[in-house]
C-alpha cells in the first residue's frame, strides 16, 4: 500500500494518497494533508491495547452525538479480546453508530468527509478508516421567504444547508420518482451541488446535459447561484434575461420539478436554481394557485402592465413630450409646459439624473442596515423629492413618473436587474430618437428575448412558438381540472 | 439549422407588408377601389408565380430552392436584390422621418441607426427574428386599427366607386406603382430555405392575410380620403391632410413608430438573406459579415444621398432584375429537376 503514495504527501497531491497500516503514520499524513490546521481534533483511544484515533473537525460535529454514537460503543468493546480487524468489522457492520457509514481508504475522501462533518475512526494495523456522519454544525433555522412573499400557502423558505433543503422537498413529494443527485463542484470549496428532478417527468437528455455542464465547471469555489448560472446558460451568453430562474420557496420548486424542470440546490445558498425557465414564469407568483382563475388573470395583467411601466414608461413620456407633444391632451401639455419652465435642466437630463438617483436609492435601501431605514426614507422622499422640485432641479410631473416607475418595479423583484437596464435604455432611446428610438429599442429587446433557447425550449414558449392549450398559463393559470387531465410538463413546449 | 414555421413566415411577411402600406404613395388621380381590385388580381398572380418555387423547395430543400448548379448564380442575385432592397427601405424610412422631424433627424443618422439595429436583430438568428416579428405584428395591428378607428367620423363611403376618367392609363400607372411595393415577395423567396413546414401552405396563409390587410387599409384610407387622394404623398400624410389634421395628427408619433418598427423588421430580414448569400461565397459562417454588410449598406445609402441620387429609382431596376433572374433560375431548376426525375424513373423501369 505504501508504494502507492506520492512522496512527499502535501495538500496539493493528497487526492492520490492512501491510508497505511500504521496509525501514527496515518495521523501524520492527515496532519500534513490538512496542513496541521487548528480546528483538526485527534482523540487517541485504546481498545484492548489496540491504538485507535477518532478524528473530527472542530465545530462540524455534534458533541452529544459523538459521545452517544461513537465513544459509548467503543468503550463497550474494551476488554472483549479484540483484534484490529474485528474492531474495524464491528465499526462497519456490527453496530449502528450513525446512518451514514463509509469505509474509506484514500486521504482525499477522508479530508472531504471530515470537512462535511463526519468523524473518522482509524485503527492501528488497518489501512482504512471508518467515517460516520454525525454533523452538528450551527445553521440558520428554516424561516419565511424574504423575496417571494405570499399571503396564502406555505411560509417556509430554503436554508443554507443543502441536506435540510432536500428534506424540505422530500416532505412535499413523497414519491420514489423524486431523485436527488449530489456532486461536488469547486476545486477548493468542494461545494455540494444537488440536482433535483422527477424521473419520468424530466427529459433524461436535459438531465445529462445539465450534469455534464456542471461537471465542466473548474472554478475554485462555488459560493452562490451566480457562480453556476453562466455555465448552464452558456448557449446564449449575450441575452438580457436569464433562462435559469431561482426560487427560495420549496413549494415553488416542487411545482416546477413536477412540471419536468430540474432544480439545482447549492450548499450554503438559500436559493434553488430552476431550469429551463420561461419568460412568462417571471410573472407568476406563489399566490396564483390559491386565487380564483379570473383573479389570477387580473393579477398577471397587472404584473405585465407593471413591467411595461417600469421599463418603457419614462422613455415614452420623454419621447411624447420632446418629440410628439401633440399626442398629449392640451390641458396636460400646458401644465407640463408650465412646470418645465421652472426647471433649469432639459427634460432628458432631468429624467436621466432622477432615474440614476432612483437606482442609487434602491441600492442604498438594499445594502443599508435596517436601523437607518427610516433615515433613508426621509432623505429619499423629502430631501431628494420635495426639495429638488422646489429648487427647480426637477419638475413635479417627472416626479410622478418616477414614483409610478419605482412602484411598478417593486412588483417584479426577480427581474429587477433587467428592468433597471431596460429603463435606462428606453430613456436614452426616447431622449435621443423619440418614438423611432423607442420602437428600435423595443424591437431589439424583443429580438433578444425571443432568441433565447435552452435545451430546445424557447424562452418565450408557449406564446412564440405558440403552443395550443398551454398559453392559458401565460395570462392566467390552468384550472385544477385541466391540470389533472393534461399533466403538462416542460417537454410539451419543445 | 434554425427553422421557422409557416405562421412565423407569414407573420414576418405581413409586418413587411404593413411597412410597404404605410409608405405607399398613390399615383395622381388614383381610384383606390380600382387599386384594391388590381392588388387582389396581382396577389393571385403572385401565388401562381410561386408554384415553381414550391416545387423546387419541395424537391431540393436547398438554399433558395435552387439546385447546386445554380446556387452560386442565385446567391449573387439574392445578394444584389437584398442589398438593393435594404438600401431602398432605409431610404424610404429616413426620408419619411426626416420630413416629419426635419429639425431633429438627418438622413445620415437615421440610416446609421437603422442598419445598426437591423444587424443586431438579424444577429439574433432566424428564430429570434421571426418570433420578434410575430410579436411586433400583434402590437402593430391593434395600433393600426386604433388609428383607423380614430378616423371613423371621416368616412366617405359614397367615394368608394369604380369611376375613372381614363381607366386604361390609370390601371397601367397603378400596376407600375404597386410593383414597386413588392419587397415582401422577394423576402418570401429569400426566407424559404428556413421554412420547416410546407411552403405552399405558408404562401396560402400569407397571401390570404395579405389581401385582407391590404384591402382593409386601402379601402379605409380611400373612404376617408375620397377626392383628396390627389393631394397625397404617403398614405399617412394623405390621411392627415384629408381629415384636416383633426384626428390623425395626434397619432402621427404612433404611426411613425409603427412604420419604423416594420421597416426595421424588413431590413433585418433582408440582412439575413444578404448574410447567407455572402456566407455562401465566404465558405464558413462568418459572424462579422452582418456588421460588414450593414456598414457597407450604410455607406452606399449615405453616398447616394450625398450625390443627390434618388436611391429608390436606382435600386428598383436592380431589384426587379434580380427578382426576374431568380424567377427564371427557379423555373429552369424546376424543369431540370423534373427531367432528372423522369430519367431516373425511366432507368429504374428499364433495369
Amino acid at each position: 500500500m505504501d508504494q502507492k503514495n506520492p512522496k512527499p504527501i502535501t495538500y496539493r497531491n493528497f487526492d492520490s494518497a492512501y491510508f497505511v497500516k500504521n496509525l501514527n503514520e496515518n495521523i501524520l499524513m492527515l496532519r500534513t494533508v490538512l496542513d496541521n490546521t487548528m480546528d483538526l481534533n485527534i482523540m487517541p483511544v485504546r481498545i484492548d491495547s489496540i491504538d485507535c484515533a477518532v478524528i473530527t473537525i472542530e465545530g462540524m460535529v455534534s458533541t452529544s452525538a459523538m459521545a452517544e454514537l461513537i465513544f459509548r460503543p467503543l468503550t463497550e468493546l474494551d476488554g472483549s479480546g479484540q483484534t484490529p480487524q474485528t474492531i474495524m468489522d464491528f465499526l462497519c457492520t456490527g453496530c449502528l453508530m450513525s446512518n451514514e457509514r463509509i469505509l474509506i481508504s484514500d486521504l482525499g475522501q477522508a479530508a472531504r468527509l471530515l470537512f462535511s462533518g463526519f468523524a473518522l475512526i482509524i485503527v492501528d494495523s488497518t489501512a482504512c478508516a471508518a467515517a460516520f456522519g454525525i454533523q452538528g454544525y450551527e445553521k440558520k433555522a428554516i424561516s419565511s421567504p424574504m423575496m417571494e412573499n405570499n399571503v396564502m400557502g406555505s411560509q417556509e423558505a430554503f436554508t443554507e444547508v443543502v441536506r435540510t433543503n432536500i428534506s424540505l422537498i422530500r416532505r412535499r413529494i413523497k414519491h420514489p420518482s423524486l431523485r436527488f443527485e449530489m456532486m461536488q463542484i469547486g476545486e477548493l470549496s468542494n461545494t455540494d451541488v444537488c440536482l433535483v428532478y422527477i424521473r419520468g417527468r424530466t427529459d433524461e437528455k436535459m438531465v445529462a446535459r445539465l450534469r455534464s455542464d456542471l461537471k465542466k465547471i473548474k472554478l475554485d469555489c462555488i459560493l452562490g447561484t451566480g457562480y453556476i448560472m453562466p455555465f448552464i446558460e452558456s448557449d446564449s451568453p449575450r441575452l438580457l434575461f436569464s433562462q435559469v430562474g431561482f426560487t427560495e420557496r420549496p413549494d415553488m420548486l416542487c411545482e416546477n420539478i413536477i412540471r419536468g424542470r430540474i432544480g439545482i440546490l447549492i450548499d450554503g445558498n438559500p436559493f434553488c436554481l430552476i431550469c429551463p425557465y420561461l419568460f412568462s414564469q417571471n410573472f407568476a407568483s406563489a399566490d396564483d394557485a390559491a386565487s380564483k382563475t379570473y383573479f389570477t388573470f387580473f393579477m398577471k395583467l397587472i404584473r405585465y402592465i407593471a413591467f411595461f411601466l417600469a421599463t418603457a414608461f419614462p422613455g415614452i413620456y420623454l419621447a411624447a413630450v420632446n418629440y410628439d407633444p401633440e399626442m398629449l391632451n392640451a390641458q396636460l401639455l400646458s401644465n407640463l409646459s408650465a412646470s418645465e419652465k421652472t426647471t433649469m435642466l432639459p427634460l432628458f437630463s432631468e429624467t436621466l439624473i432622477i432615474m440614476l438617483l432612483l437606482e442609487v436609492m434602491r441600492e442604498a435601501s438594499i445594502r443599508l442596515p435596517r436601523a437607518v431605514g427610516a433615515a433613508m426614507s426621509i432623505a429619499g422622499g423629502l430631501i431628494i423629492g420635495d426639495a429638488a422640485v422646489k429648487s427647480g432641479l426637477i419638475s413635479s410631473p417627472l416626479l410622478i413618473i418616477v414614483g409610478i416607475t419605482a412602484t411598478a418595479s417593486y412588483v417584479l423583484p426577480s427581474i429587477n436587474q433587467q428592468m433597471s437596464t431596460l429603463r435606462i435604455m428606453f430613456i436614452l432611446a426616447g431622449g435621443f430618437a423619440g418614438f423611432f428610438g423607442i420602437t428600435a429599442c423595443a424591437l431589439m429587446t424583443a429580438a433578444n428575448i425571443c432568441s433565447a433557447d435552452m435545451m430546445g425550449i424557447a424562452y418565450t414558449s408557449p406564446i412564440a412558438p405558440f403552443i395550443k392549450g398551454q398559453a392559458a398559463d401565460v395570462f392566467a393559470r390552468m384550472t385544477f381540472e385541466q391540470m389533472q387531465d393534461k399533466k403538462t410538463t416542460i417537454n410539451d413546449f419543445s | 439549422m434554425n427553422t421557422i414555421s409557416e405562421y412565423s413566415l407569414a407573420a414576418v411577411l405581413l409586418v413587411i407588408k404593413l411597412f410597404t402600406l404605410s409608405m405607399y404613395v398613390p399615383v395622381d388621380g388614383e381610384n383606390p377601389v380600382i387599386t384594391a381590385v388590381i392588388f387582389t388580381i396581382m396577389s393571385l398572380i403572385k401565388l401562381c408565380t410561386l408554384i415553381p418555387l414550391f416545387y423546387c423547395a419541395k424537391k431540393q430543400g436547398g438554399y433558395a430552392a435552387l439546385s447546386g448548379r445554380f446556387k452560386a448564380f442565385g446567391c449573387i442575385f439574392f445578394a444584389l436584390g437584398a442589398a438593393g432592397l435594404a438600401a431602398a427601405v432605409s431610404d424610404l424610412l429616413s426620408t419619411a422621418i426626416e420630413s416629419v422631424y426635419p429639425d431633429r433627424y438627418t438622413k445620415f443618422s437615421i440610416t446609421l441607426i437603422f442598419f445598426f439595429i437591423c444587424a443586431y436583430i438579424a444577429s439574433m438568428g432566424i428564430k429570434g427574428f421571426s418570433r420578434c416579428s410575430a410579436g411586433a405584428l400583434f402590437v402593430i395591428l391593434p395600433l393600426m386599427l386604433f388609428v383607423f378607428y380614430q378616423m371613423r367620423g371621416a368616412l366617405l363611403n359614397d367615394r368608394l366607386n369604380f369611376y375613372a376618367d381614363r381607366p386604361l392609363p390609370l390601371i397601367n400607372q397603378t400596376v407600375k406603382n404597386l410593383l414597386e411595393y413588392t419587397v415582401d415577395y422577394f423576402i418570401f423567396f429569400g426566407l424559404l430555405p428556413y421554412l420547416k413546414g410546407s411552403p405552399s401552405r405558408a404562401a396560402g396563409i400569407y397571401i390570404c392575410a395579405d389581401i385582407i390587410i391590404v384591402l382593409l387599409v386601402l379601402l379605409t384610407s380611400a373612404s376617408v380620403m375620397g377626392s383628396f387622394w390627389d393631394n397625397s404623398g404617403y398614405i399617412f400624410f394623405a390621411l392627415s391632410f384629408s381629415t384636416f389634421g383633426s384626428v390623425i395628427d395626434r397619432s402621427d408619433g404612433i404611426y411613425l413608430a409603427i412604420s419604423s418598427g416594420a421597416a426595421i423588421i424588413c431590413g433585418s430580414a433582408l440582412l439575413i438573406v444578404l448574410k447567407d448569400s455572402l456566407n455562401f461565397f465566404n465558405g464558413a459562417k462568418d459572424k462579422n459579415i452582418l456588421l460588414i454588410s450593414a456598414a457597407a449598406l450604410t455607406a452606399i445609402c449615405v453616398f447616394a444621398d450625398n450625390l443627390q441620387l434618388s436611391s429608390q429609382r436606382l435600386i428598383t431596376p436592380i431589384c426587379l432584375f434580380s427578382a426576374a433572374v431568380l424567377f427564371i433560375i427557379s423555373c429552369i431548376s424546376a424543369v431540370r429537376i423534373k427531367r432528372i426525375d423522369v430519367m431516373k424513373n425511366e432507368r429504374t423501369a428499364q433495369s
